[in-house]
Parts: structure tokens; C-alpha cells; sequence
């Protein structure tokens, strides 16, 4: 079926690479040892030297070491090796066409001429002669599969010839000319069956062209042989056709169906923008990528009940969600997982945790998720276990508005009891209004007695907080969703504008139920439970996102898109947790906290794509602001001990506490990408991307004790209203019963500037029809500030510390993708990456993690990690909806950053001694028509990955955690998805049911010699139908999490977390006049 | 809708869209220039150490740490503006009659290898206090007095980063050295300590981890502390002359394989605050690791405030060996002596778990509350046993004030009739509790009851 020889090739370029890229032990001792021999330009593992080379800007530091280092590297190692195997084109032909063409190589002349002229050529330069100077055809042929840039350059200038003559007439004229066969057709639209006009149809290598008429049909008068014929038409897949002419047979082709969402729809190219939304145009996209990635189209995210990114992006090979939010790709989450919107960095608003809060962003507002796990160049040099890119929604190709509604009920859960407890009028929203927040009257100063407030004032403070202790009973109503999309496009061809704006808003109710136990060692090395908690968890959340994106083209060769998404999430949590006995005290025992966060988050981005530029060249350039925040008002923390069936406070840390906290976060970015082809399908670029980040966290925390009449008339056994009401709230251990006063501590307050710049160069050359080698290196700047200390400055006792590190970093990287067969690819890559420390992780005093209550001791001899990771993946794309892949990886993290614990549970950083990380994936997708005609209409897909991790920690790291090996915390063993969708051509039904299983997990690491706690398989299984009731009204019915099963953690043997989990079913209608 | 109003840290809503306006405008212009616009200052690197007020010449403000052998001389006030460490080896000595005042979030720790040598007097005690004024002071102003030695403990590994301290070197503790020291402390007080660094994760008036025999702890006071009174974290170390008053949590407190020996300890708590006399741990979690916590009591107290149902005396549980004799638990509501698990009550009867010589009186309607997980075992029925010497007399405390305690017991059921201390105990206390029927009380002089 394929080419043998290709095959050993293939096989045996990717064992040396893997070889060579993989590092051995003794390899590690000198790190980046780079797939083409460039380990001679690599840091030697970044520790030392590094602060002498930290630097202050981009022009003087950054940009000579791109000349000297990239640009050295570049020349004296990888081209050599080039030189190897294309020597002569690209040194006889390329390279002078380079020098003669593009003169400005990158470092002299690009930077400052793209910065003086990319503005003025933009805007002084007439736009129609942009226009004329359309790229040529590269190449007399074109071997399929085309690139997109190919595949561009040659339509572009195909609608140019369709626009400028006449279309064929579409009655076909009597007489065949002689020695040619005519072949006639007829173009539907596959879903209603009504015949396309206007549809450009061409026959792949010949000059042959023909446009339907209004009956759909066509014609072409043609030698014998076999031919592909090409159909294409806006907003529909193009298609592609087979056709073998017979001498003196004369054929109809018949109806010949063209779709959106169709089989053997080759791409949605139109004006060189491929529709992002489509599963095949992932696949298309895959397919044409240098790294290995994977992903889910928002076609496919609509398959399935997921409402948010966090939900989504399980369905891709190798990715896990870890705690509802967090992203692991290949058991690597946090530092080592990176998460993009539009391809920029976005952080974290979680102020302890490194990592993206995915559920932050609706799906309804996004086009695609890819998960790159492979390292090249352009991708961002600190996400060593992969990226994953969220990307927004585009415009419509024509007027478009659609409206949906959806509710949910959750079984068991809606219609039910549900807490809650006084809030604001604008919870529905997702805002406070400020009822939670601090009233105005409250002192300025750290609330302390003997430092310039009043007994008086201390204990006004304290009554002037609302005292709301005790939630409230209320009905758990049915989830609902609400969205609107209105977009447009138009303008003058060539010079088309369009438009989206999307808004959605959902509402949701949860109850969770969870067992928690704590087990404890005998002697004899038995485990026994010393404690159960049961713990309700009731949660209301209010959701809403904005994106508008605005596109303008100038011709084929100018855009410029504008996008801004804004999301903001409110949630309210009444959180109880009680036990007969406690594990401290053999006595009842409640604790109850009232929590509110929400959480903003607006991304802006400005975006330029130029092209033929300096000759052929295309530029593409964006500016971004990235805005998040956090705030968590007044969470409410109350603790109550029983004895003889009378519940009193217990007076104790996180018991009569209320926090406060804030999170804000701005980054600027920008980013200059700059590729020039050069013929052969072969490419050069080079960008540079630059990003300064502020963040702030500020906290505040009070706390009532005991005051001198605490004891008298068990006054702690009152409802805590009354208790904590305003009578009883005095100041200092005086005539009062309770005494208020503020814990904010040393460390409660913390500000983090991050500079980033960093520079490519990569090649992408094509030496061979079926060899693509993808190389080149990153090299990143990185510095970072943290200043820590109490939220208020000016008094004793109170200081800040700044830790100032950064680091420099070569990256180099190398791939090589070989084409077996037609839609058949090998690809193998090196990368090295890096994970860097982040926050207060490096500031060397303990601070609160106060969403984890726990303390953490940050390191400043925190080294950061220099990883390297190979791939090795076999591809095949039978059809462009349809794959089979198969993947190895492997990933050695030099001095991987691990927590730490002591006895106490206190957390710690350090750099481990050793990890690895390696494994496999497989994953097919496939229609069954092959099969059976009557399973035409189903389609099946499923993944898997298979994963082992090891980490080992030296003694000092270890501390009292009980292994010193073990797996990396969070890393899946396996996680299998699989899916079965039924969609019957010209049918208004179509259903997909969607399974996913996580294997076991490490989640909790084990301390004093007790086990790790490891969470067991879940299997959940979802359900989609949707009915068209007619021309653009859907129904669509959802239920997720059909098996609903427990969700369990495990501690040598013993359940120590179950969860009860719920199905929730969903109906949502979705109207597109 | 900031909460933060202790200072303009964020920007209110609309300052906030002008931020972000003009820095969506500085990044557009960040491509032209490559240099963008730099962000305002803030204030942030402001160190804020500056001290107020004219110091006198007594009067010393540390705020780092000390690395070298090092005296505070007499008639000095010493001010801890941070946490601070004596490290590297040094000896840190305090003359009588200097006083100590800890700022909010300090704590005066001995490292493990470093020794403290603060030898008050009677007369002149060495007095660890809060940094505020006299009347604003409460428990949990500062963090009190850590001392970490190299002694034997049980947590996996021998050593560990002692609870409320940063996890770094400096917290380390424990190690081979049963007979090593930290020192020594002796006549003074430790007042409104017990820093609450985190849940579960405090400082207490006196923290004592991984000392070992040839420390010397005598005549001292932990009064208004928080979280405990004092805690002895595994080690060797013996302590005398203790007197515990008005504790936050517990009064004593013991984990990790403790085997200190003690005499003449009192111990009192408040009706608002407190929690248990004692309340003793072998190993959490892993409740029979070794060494096994063992401290062996002699002529303790233990007086409760009669006034609160939840406090009760003495609380035995995860491993936790005792040796308790001529004692006094009285006024305790919720309870004498819980042996909490029956990984406690399996040690009852050898030499890791025993009482005898005790008078119980007053603890709540059930002085030895059964109803609890101790594997059916039945306390009414061991402490009642009166061949053990236990008796249910009222003590007849002198005074149970908390601004004036006098715990001399005056019936004289309790005034003798005690076992006889072993060796390296004083031989003579065979009275029941921690002061003898005759002669001035250990505690005179020295010691101090503040409220605030």
C-alpha cells in the first residue's frame, strides 16, 4: 500500500534521531544535546552563569545574542547538516535567492525595517498593487497534499482567473472535440439536496475549469486518464473526486454532494482562511503541522455536553483535567503545561498554583482547542509538556445570527434543597456588588490593638462586618444557558470585512457529596480508619462571556483581525463538613465555610497577517492585553464541636475567620512572525515575541477569640448569629465575649513582574518529496521580580523582600516529518524546553496558600528545569476525516521542581533528583461506510494513552513524604476516550455517545509512612441527540455522566475519598433564522 | 468593590479600564518600538523597618539573625522585629532580668546545634513578652521560644521541620543525640505567645523539639499562650518547676516520642480558653512508631476552671505512653483522663502507660467518660481501683484565681501518702500535686498574671 523504501528510510532517520535526541544519563551531565549536533551552543544546565547573563532589554542583550547564538548555531550546525542532504538546492539555489531577493537578512534589517516600515506599508501603500503583485504559482507542479500556503497562492490565483473570464456556459455544447471523453456531474448541497450553482470545478492538472449552472451541473471535455476533480464553493468543503476516463466512455458522474461537515472535504479554504470550527479542518491542519498536536474543533466540542474548555479539552489524546480545572497533558500538569489563546501565554488566576483555571472559558466561544506536545521553535520555550491553544471564533462567511436556550436538571440535585447564604444583587451576574466586600467605614490599618486604634474602634471593626454565619435553605432550580451570535462579512471581493459577536450566559446548581476519611499505622502495619468526614458542598455559579472579533482584508495579501473575549464566573459555596467523632478531640464535629470567588478574565488582541512581503515573505504580527482577576471576599470559616448532643464554636485558626483577597493580573504582549518561503515547499522564519506581566495579590484576614465572659453562661453554644452578634464583639482580653482582631500575616500580600523575551529561527525545508526536517532553536530571556511582604507598609514589624532571578535559555529543536504514502507521515522531534519557578515558589519566607490551607516555604536556590523530550509518531489520514496515529514520547526533566512536606503538611519546593516521563498513544477515527452501506452513517473514533512516570527525590526532599519514588503527582497511568456518533445523511437526527476514563492517579503523597493516596478509574460515558426540527431550528438533548459512578481516591486499600457523582440531562434549542 | 482598603492596591473599575486602555495602546506601540512604556512604580520595595520612636540606650531591636555567640546584657529591653534564629552553632545568653518583647510574627528560635543560655533568677526573672503596651496585649502577639536539639524522635527519618516555622533549614530538628542540650532556661516567664502561622500549624508559648537530657528547663511560666501552653516535639529534654496558666489550646502538649521527665508542674486553665491539661500523642497517623512518647510525672496539678463543659484533663491518645503520679486533676467538667484509642489502652499496666497516686476531683458528672473509641476499655474501673492510690477527695486549692492562684492543697488527704520519686526526681515530694502543704510556694516571686 506504501512505499516500502520510504518506510525503512523513515524508520531509520527517526531511530537516529530519537538516539541522538534522547538523552542518556551520560548525556544528561551536559545537557540539550540537540538532534543536529548543536549541543555545543546549549547552557550547560542553566544553574550557573545565568545571573550574570540576565539582562535588561531586548535591543542590547537579546537580540546580538540572537546574532550570536541562533543566528552561528543556525549557520554552522544546522545548515551544514542541510547542506548534507540538500546541499545543492539550498546552497546553489535558495541561498542566493535569499541573499539576492530578501537582502535584509533577519538580525541587520528586518527588526528595524519591520519597525519602520510595517505601519507605513500597511497604510501608505495602494492596496491594488498589493493586489497585483499576487504571489506566482511556486513550482510548475504541485505534488498533493498541498501546504496551506501553497494551497492558497494556487486557489487565489484560480478565482482569479474564474472572475475574470467567463464562466462555461452551462449547457454543454453538442460536439466533443476529438480524442477527449466527456464527463458530466451535478453538484448538490448534501444536507437538502438542492443543486449548487456557481461552483468553481476544476480537474487537477490540466487548465480545465468550469463553473455549475443553476441545475448543478457541469461538464469537462477530457483526455483518458485519471483525474482529480475539484469542486469548490464559499462556506462548503471543497471536494475532490476521482474520476477515471475510459477512452470513448462518456461519463455522468451523477448528483455529487458538497458539505459543511461532510466526508472527503479536502479544506474550507476561502480567501486563504480555513474554517477552524471543522473537524476535518484539525485534522487538515495536524496534518500540515511540523510538531505533533492534537485537537478538538468547536464541530466536535458541539457533540458532546461540554459547556466549557475544561470539559473539552479531555477528549484530546493525552490530556487530563486535574481538580475541574487544570490541565495536564501527558501527566505533566502546572509549570510544565502551558495554556494559549490565539497563541499567546495566558497565566494562571489561581495565586498559589501555576496553572490556567480552564473552566473559566464557555466553549460557545471557541473555535478549536489544539494541544501541541511537541516543541518547534515558535511555540513558547517554558511549556515542556505542551501547549494547548485556545483559539476564538471567527466571522461567518455570511450574515448570521442564531439564539439558543438551555436548561439542565440533575436528578437527585434540582428541585432539591439547596444552601446558599446572603449575598449581593448582582450574584446572577457573577460580580459582587460589594455586600461582601469590606464597608467603607473599616480602618485603613492593620486592625491591632496598641498600635493607634481605639479599644472601641477595634470592636466597631469587627460588628461592622455583616454578620451572616448561617446559610440559607432555597430550592436548587434547573440549570439554565442562554446564547446569541450575530456575525457578518462583506465588502468589495478582495477587500472583505466580517464581524462576530458572540454572548452566552449559563446559571448552574450543584450539590456534591463526599466521604473523607483519614487512616492512621499501627505497629503491626495495619491500617485503620481514624476519622470520616462527610462533607456537602453546595454550589451556585453564574457565567457569562462576550467575544467580538472584527477581521478587515486589503486584498490577499493584508489582514488585520481584532478580538476581544471577556468571561466572567461568580460562584457561592455553602461547604459542610461534619463527623460523630473527630480524629482530635473522639467528638462531634462541624465545620462550615461560606465562600464567594469570581473570577475576570478579558483577553484583547490585535493581529496583522502580510504577505509578499520582501518578495514572498509573510509577515504576521500581534499586540495583546490580557487582564485576570481573582477576588474572593469575605469567606466565612466556622468550626463547632459537640458534646452531649450542644454544638459550641471552637475557638481555633480558620474558626470566626473571614478573608479577603484579591487578584490581579495584566500582561502585555507582543509578537513579530516573520516567514519567508523559499520555493519547494520549504521555508525560513524567525520572530520574536515579548511579554511584561504584573500580578498582585493582596489578602487580608480577622478573626474572633474568646474574650474574658467566653466561658460564662456557655455562651459558645449560641447560634453563631448570636453569637457573633454586635453586643457580644469587644476588642483586647477584656469584659467582652468575644474579642475581634486581625491574622493578616508578614507575607499576605505579594507582587510578581515577569519580563519575557525571546527570539526563533527556524527552517522548514522539504529536501525530498516525502521528507519535511523542521529545525531550528528559541532562545528566551526570562526575568522575574517578587516582592513579598504584609499589605501594609509603614509600620514596624512589617517588612517586604524582593527576589530577583531569571535565566537564559537556548532551545533547540528538530523534526522530521516523512510522507510513507499519501496522507502517511512519520514525524520525530526533539525539543528542549524549560519549566521555570513561578511567584512566590522562590521567595524564601512561608505564606498562607489559603485556598489549600496550607503553608508554603518558597526556595530561592529553586533551580529551573531544562527538559528535554522526544517523539516519535506515525500518522495516516486514509480520508480528511478519518486518522490512525500511533505515538512514543519521552521526557526527561533535568532537576524537575517537586513539592516538598514536612510532618506538619507544610509544602515546600526543591528540585528533585531524577524524573522521567515516557509513553504511548494510539487513536484512530473512522467512518464505517467501508464496512457496510448501512453503517454509512456512523462514524467511530477512540484514543488512548499509556503513560509511566517516575520521580526520585533525595533525602532533603523528602522530608516526610513516605516514598522516595514514585509516580509524578497528577499523571494518569492511562486515559482512553472513545466515541460513536450516528448522523444519516439527509436525516434531521444525529447522536454521539462520548466515553472517557482516567486510570489511576497519584493525588495525594503519602507522609510519615503512610501510603499515597491514589485515585481509582472513573468511567463516564455522555450523550448527545440532536433533532432538526426544521431549516434552522435544532433541538439538542444532552446527559452527561450517564454511568454516574462514584468517584474514589484510595490509601493502601482503604476508600479515603468517595464521591457521589450525578448525571445531568440537558435540552437545549438552538434557533439560526 | 475592593475589599483591600488598607491600601490603593487596585484601581476601582473604571481606573481600571483606563489602565487597561492605555496599556493596549502602549502594546500597540510595543511592536513600533520594541521598548514599551513602563508601568507606574509601586511603592512595593518599601522596606517599612524603620523603627519609631528614640531608642534608649537598654534598649536593642533585632531583626536579624544571630550567627555568633551573643549576650543581652541585664537591664536590657530586647525588641524581635522578626522571626529570629540563632544559628550556626552560637550560644545565645540572656542575663536576669532582661526583657524580651516580640513583635507580631516573631519568635526567638535556637536552631538545632545553637544553645540558649538564659539563667534568670528569682529575683530577677528573664521575661519573653508581647511588643505592645501593657493592656493591649493578648495571646498570639508573638511567637514565644523554639528550641530545636538533636535528639532521637519518631518521625520516619529522625528529624523534621518543626510546626509554625518556615520549612527551611532552620526549622530542622531531631537526630542521634539523646544526651545532647539546647541549653538552658531557667526563671523565666513566656507571655502572650503562639503565633498562628497556618491551621494546625502554630507556635506555642514554649516549643521544645528534639532536646535532649542535658537541656536544662527550670522554673518557668507560659502564661496566656497559644497555641499551647508548651510542646514538647519527641526528644530527651526534662523540665521542672512548670507552671502553665490560661493556655489557648492545650497546656501541655506532647508528640513524637517524648521521654522528658517532670516534676512540679502546675498547671490552671480559663473558663474562656483551653482545652485540655495535657493531651499527649505518640505519632499521628503512624501511632506506634518509635521511640514511643513516655514522659514520666511527677507532682503535677492539673486545675481546670470548673466553669467550662468542654474542657477536660488529661488526653491520651494515638500511641501515647504516661507515667502520672502524685497528682491532682481536679475542675474539670468534661472529664478526668480520656484514654482515647485502643492503641492507647493496649499499653495500660506495662511500664510505657501508669498511674497511680492521683487524686481525681470534681471532673463533670462522669469523671472518666467511657463512651468513647477505646476498645471497651473501662476507666471508671481502673481509676477507681484505690490499691493504685487514687483517691476523690477535694484537694481544697488555696485559691483558684487566675490573677492570684495558690494551688497549695489543704486536705491533708492529699498532703502526703505519694509514692516515692525514683532516682533523679526529688526524692522528698511524696505529697499529692505540685506544691508542698509547707514553706513558700516555687512559684513566689517570679512569676506574673497579666490579662492583658
Amino acid at each position: 500500500m506504501f512505499n516500502v523504501g520510504r518506510v525503512w528510510s523513515a524508520l531509520l532517520i527517526a531511530a537516529l534521531v530519537l538516539l541522538a535526541g534522547v538523552p542518556t544519563a551520560a548525556l544528561m551531565a551536559q545537557p540539550a544535546p540537540a538532534v543536529e549536533g548543536s549541543g555545543a551552543t546549549a547552557p550547560p544546565d542553566g544553574s550557573g552563569g545565568l545571573e550574570e547573563e540576565i539582562v535588561p532589554s531586548f535591543e542590547e542583550e537579546i537580540a546580538p545574542a540572537l546574532e550570536e547564538e541562533i543566528a552561528p548555531s543556525f549557520e554552522e550546525e544546522i545548515a551544514p547538516v542541510l547542506e548534507e542532504e540538500i546541499a545543492p538546492s539550498f546552497e546553489e539555489e535558495i541561498a542566493p535567492a535569499l541573499e539576492e531577493e530578501n537582502a535584509p537578512s533577519f538580525e541587520d534589517e528586518v527588526v528595524p525595517s519591520l519597525e519602520e516600515e510595517i505601519a507605513p506599508s500597511f497604510e501608505d501603500e495602494d492596496v491594488p498593487s498589493l493586489e497585483e503583485e499576487i504571489a506566482p504559482v511556486p513550482g510548475d507542479e504541485l505534488p498533493a497534499p498541498l501546504t496551506p500556503d501553497a494551497e492558497d497562492a494556487y486557489y487565489g490565483d484560480f478565482w482569479d482567473d474564474l472572475d475574470k473570464s467567463e464562466p462555461v456556459a452551462p449547457t454543454p455544447p453538442a460536439v466533443v472535440p476529438t480524442g477527449k471523453v466527456r464527463i458530466t456531474g451535478k453538484l448538490v448541497d448534501r444536507e437538502f439536496g438542492t443543486p449548487l450553482d456557481g461552483v468553481a470545478v476544476e480537474v487537477e492538472g490540466t487548465t480545465s475549469t468550469a463553473r455549475t449552472g443553476a441545475d448543478g451541473t457541469f461538464f469537462f471535455d477530457l483526455d483518458p486518464g485519471l483525474f482529480v476533480v475539484r469542486a469548490k464553493l464559499f462556506s462548503y468543503a471543497t471536494e475532490a473526486f476521482e474520476v477515471e476516463v475510459l477512452a470513448d466512455q462518456p461519463a455522468d458522474l451523477g448528483a455529487l454532494s458538497m458539505g459543511v461537515d461532510e466526508k472527503n472535504s479536502e479544506t474550507f479554504v476561502v480567501e486563504g482562511r480555513a474554517i477552524k470550527e471543522n473537524a476535518a479542518t484539525q485534522l487538515m491542519e495536524r496534518r500540515e503541522s511540523a510538531a505533533v498536536s492534537d485537537a478538538v474543533s468547536a464541530q466536535e466540542m458541539s457533540k458532546a455536553p461540554d459547556s466549557a474548555a475544561s470539559d473539552a479539552v479531555k477528549r484530546v489524546v493525552g490530556a487530563s483535567i486535574v481538580d475541574d480545572q487544570f490541565l495536564y497533558i501527558r501527566g505533566l500538569g502546572g509549570r510544565y503545561t502551558c495554556v494559549t489563546m490565539n497563541g499567546v501565554i495566558v497565566r494562571g488566576t489561581d495565586p498559589d498554583f501555576p496553572g490556567v483555571q480552564l473552566d473559566i472559558f464557555p466553549s460557545d466561544l471557541l473555535s478549536n482547542l489544539t494541544v501541541y506536545k511537541s516543541f518547534t521553535p515558535n511555540l513558547s520555550g517554558g511549556c515542556a509538556a505542551g501547549q494547548m491553544d485556545i483559539g476564538t471564533r471567527d466571522y461567518p462567511e455570511e450574515w448570521k445570527l442564531s439564539l439558543g436556550a438551555s436548561v439542565s436538571v440533575t436528578p437527585g440535585t434540582t428541585f432539591g434543597n439547596h444552601a446558599t447564604y446572603k449575598g449581593g444583587s448582582l450574584d446572577w451576574l457573577g460580580f459582587d456588588d460589594g455586600s461582601r466586600a469590606l464597608p467603607d467605614s473599616f480602618p485603613d490599618q492593620r486592625i491591632e490593638l496598641g498600635r493607634g486604634l481605639s479599644r472601641e474602634q477595634v470592636a466597631e471593626a469587627g460588628r461592622s462586618l455583616d454578620n451572616v454565619w448561617n446559610p440559607e435553605q432555597s430550592t436548587a432550580l434547573p440549570g439554565m444557558g442562554l446564547k446569541a451570535t450575530i456575525g457578518d462579512s462583506g465588502g468589495p471581493e478582495g477587500n472583505v470585512w466580517g464581524y462576530l459577536l458572540t454572548a452566552n450566559y449559563s446559571r448552574s446548581y450543584s450539590v456534591d457529596e463526599r466521604t473523607i476519611r483519614s487512616i492512621s499505622l499501627d505497629g503491626a502495619g495495619d491500617l485503620s480508619i481514624s476519622e470520616t468526614l462527610t462533607e456537602r458542598s453546595d454550589k451556585r455559579k453564574s457565567r457569562w462571556g462576550l467575544l467580538g472579533t472584527a477581521t478587515k482584508n486589503w486584498g490577499d495579501a493584508n489582514q488585520i483581525t481584532f478580538a476581544e473575549l471577556f468571561s466572567q464566573s461568580g460562584s457561592d459555596l455553602v461547604n459542610d463538613v461534619t463527623t460523630d467523632v473527630s480524629a482530635d478531640k473522639g467528638r462531634p464535629y462541624e465545620g462550615r465555610r461560606l465562600q464567594w470567588v469570581e473570577r475576570s478574565f478579558s483577553f484583547t488582541q490585535l493581529v496583522g497577517r502580510h504577505r509578499n512581503l520582501f518578495a514572498d515573505s509573510e509577515v504576521k504580527w500581534n499586540t495583546n492585553v490580557l487582564w485576570a482577576a481573582r477576588n474572593e471576599p469575605d469567606t466565612r470559616y466556622l468550626k463547632r464541636d459537640g458534646l452531649d448532643g450542644i454544638f459550641r464554636w471552637r475557638q481555633d485558626p480558620g474558626s470566626g475567620e473571614r478573608f479577603f483577597s484579591e487578584l490581579d493580573q495584566l500582561d502585555l504582549a507582543g509578537g513579530l512572525d516573520w516567514k519567508m518561503p523559499l520555493g519547494l515547499e520549504s521555508s525560513l522564519s524567525s520572530g520574536i515575541d515579548l511579554l511584561k506581566g504584573h500580578r498582585a495579590f493582596d489578602s487580608r484576614r480577622f478573626r474572633f477569640a474568646c474574650g474574658t465572659l467566653c466561658g460564662t453562661g456557655d455562651q459558645r453554644a449560641l447560634d453563631p448569629e448570636q453569637l457573633f452578634s454586635d453586643e457580644n464583639i469587644g476588642s483586647g482580653n477584656i469584659d467582652s465575649v468575644l474579642t475581634f482582631g486581625e491574622e493578616t500575616g508578614g507575607n499576605d500580600r505579594y507582587e510578581v513582574d515577569q519580563v519575557m523575551t525571546a527570539g526563533y529561527l527556524m527552517s522548514d525545508f522539504k529536501p525530498l518529496e516525502w521528507l519535511r526536517v523542521v529545525g531550528g532553536a528559541r532562545a528566551e530571556n526570562y526575568n522575574q521580580t517578587v516582592v513579598s511582604g504584609s499589605p501594609f507598609l509603614g509600620q514596624r514589624v512589617f517588612t517586604r523582600e524582593t527576589v530577583e532571578r531569571g535565566e537564559f535559555d537556548l532551545l533547540p529543536s528538530a523534526g522530521l516529518v516523512f510522507e510513507l504514502d499519501e496522507g502517511m507521515f512519520v514525524r520525530a522531534n526533539y525539543g528542549a524546553s524549560v519549566a521555570r519557578p513561578q511567584g512566590r515558589e522562590v521567595a524564601p519566607f512561608a505564606f498562607q496558600d489559603y485556598v489549600r490551607r496550607k503553608t508554603i516555604t518558597g526556595n530561592p536556590d529553586l533551580l529551573r528545569t531544562y527538559v528535554h523530550s522526544s517523539d516519535l509518531r506515525w500518522e495516516w489520514f486514509p480520508s480528511n476525516t478519518e486518522v490512525l496515529a500511533a505515538s512514543l514520547f519521552y521526557k526527561v526533566p533535568l532537576h524537575p521542581i517537586e513539592q516538598s512536606l514536612t510532618q506538619a503538611g507544610e509544602v515546600t519546593y526543591g528540585n528533585a533528583e531524577s524524573a522521567e516521563s515516557y509513553g504511548a498513544e494510539v487513536e484512530f477515527r473512522t467512518g464505517l461506510s467501508g464496512l457496510a452501506k448501512a453503517l454509512a452513517a456512523l462514524s467511530v473514533g477512540a484514543n488512548a494513552s499509556f503513560i509511566t512516570s517516575s520521580v526520585t527525590v533525595g533525602k532533603e526532599q523528602q522530608r516526610a513524604a513516605t516514598s522516595s519514588e514514585r509516580p509524578l503527582q497528577g499523571q494518569a497511568s492511562y486515559m482512553v476516550n472513545g466515541s460513536l456518533s450516528y448522523e444519516p445523511e439527509a436525516s434531521p437526527i444525529s447522536a454521539t455517545v462520548l466515553y472517557n476514563v482516567m486510570g489511576r492517579e497519584l493525588t495525594t503523597v503519602g507522609l510519615l509512612g503512610l501510603p499515597d493516596v491514589y485515585a481509582e478509574p472513573f468511567h463516564k460515558v455522555d450523550l448527545t441527540v440532536s433533532y432538526e426540527i426544521s431549516e434552522g431550528l435544532k433541538l439538542k438533548g444532552g446527559a452527561r455522566n450517564l454511568l454516574g459512578q462514584s468517584r474514589r481516591a484510595e490509601q493502601g486499600g482503604v476508600i479515603v475519598e468517595e464521591e457521589l457523582t450525578d448525571t445531568d440531562i440537558s435540552l437545549s434549542v438552538g434557533w439560526e433564522p | 468593590m475592593s475589599p483591600m482598603r488598607a491600601e490603593p492596591v487596585f484601581e476601582t473599575g473604571v481606573e481600571r479600564s483606563m489602565v487597561m486602555m492605555k496599556h493596549l495602546v502602549c502594546s500597540l506601540s510595543l511592536l513600533a518600538l520594541l521598548s514599551g512604556c513602563s508601568e507606574e512604580e509601586s511603592n512595593s520595595t518599601d522596606t517599612g523597618t524603620a523603627d519609631t520612636g528614640t531608642p534608649a540606650a537598654t534598649e536593642i531591636t533585632v531583626s536579624s539573625d544571630v550567627t555568633a555567640d551573643t549576650t543581652w546584657a541585664s537591664g536590657s529591653i530586647v525588641t524581635l522585629s522578626m522571626l529570629i534564629v540563632v544559628t550556626n552553632n552560637a550560644t545565645l545568653t540572656i542575663e536576669p532580668g532582661v526583657i524580651v518583647k516580640g513583635d507580631n510574627g516573631s519568635a526567638l528560635v535556637i536552631s538545632r546545634g545553637a544553645k540558649l543560655n538564659a539563667a534568670g533568677t528569682a529575683a530577677s526573672p528573664i521575661v519573653f513578652t508581647s511588643s505592645k503596651p501593657e493592656g493591649s496585649r493578648a495571646s498570639g502577639d508573638w511567637g514565644g521560644v523554639v528550641l530545636l536539639g538533636s535528639a532521637t524522635l519518631n518521625l520516619a527519618g529522625g528529624e523534621g521541620n518543626i510546626e509554625g516555622m518556615p520549612a527551611g533549614p532552620a526549622s530542622l530538628y531531631g537526630g542521634t543525640d539523646d544526651a545532647s542540650s539546647c541549653g538552658t532556661l531557667k526563671y523565666a516567664r513566656i507571655e502572650f505567645a503562639g503565633y498562628v502561622f497556618g491551621t494546625d500549624n502554630e507556635l506555642n508559648g514554649l516549643t521544645v523539639g528534639g532536646c535532649g537530657s542535658a537541656t536544662e528547663l527550670d522554673f518557668i511560666q507560659s502564661h496566656l499562650g497559644k497555641d499551647d501552653g508548651v510542646e514538647f516535639f519527641g526528644g530527651t529534654a526534662s523540665i521542672k518547676h512548670l507552671l502553665i496558666t490560661q493556655a489557648a489550646d492545650d497546656s501541655l502538649d506532647y508528640d513524637q516520642g517524648w521521654r522528658g521527665n517532670v516534676q512540679f508542674l502546675a498547671i490552671q486553665q480559663s473558663a474562656s480558653v483551653g482545652d485540655k491539661a495535657i493531651e499527649g500523642d505518640n505519632l499521628k497517623d503512624v501511632v506506634d512508631s518509635t521511640p514511643r512518647s513516655r514522659p514520666t510525672i511527677f507532682n503535677a496539678s492539673f486545675v481546670g476552671s470548673g466553669a467550662n463543659a468542654e474542657q477536660g484533663g488529661l488526653h491520651i491518645r494515638r500511641g501515647a505512653g504516661l507515667i502520672l503520679k502524685n497528682s491532682i486533676v481536679a475542675n474539670f467538667q468534661a472529664g478526668a483522663i480520656d484514654l482515647d484509642g485502643a492503641t492507647v489502652t493496649a499499653l495500660v499496666g506495662d511500664s510505657t502507660l501508669d498511674f497511680s497516686n492521683i487524686d481525681f476531683f470534681g471532673n463533670g458528672a462522669d469523671q472518666f467518660p467511657a463512651d468513647d473509641n477505646d476498645a471497651d476499655f473501662d476507666e471508671a474501673l481502673y481509676f477507681g481501683n484505690a490499691g493504685k492510690g487514687f483517691v476523690t477527695v477535694d484537694p481544697q486549692f488555696a485559691s483558684t484565681s487566675l490573677t492570684a492562684p495558690d494551688f497549695a492543697a489543704g486536705n491533708t488527704a492529699v498532703q502526703s501518702g505519694g509514692a516515692t520519686p525514683p532516682a533523679g526526681f526529688d526524692a522528698t515530694a511524696t505529697y499529692h500535686g505540685a506544691f508542698a502543704p509547707t514553706g513558700a510556694a516555687w512559684t513566689a516571686g517570679w512569676t506574673s498574671y497579666p490579662a492583658n
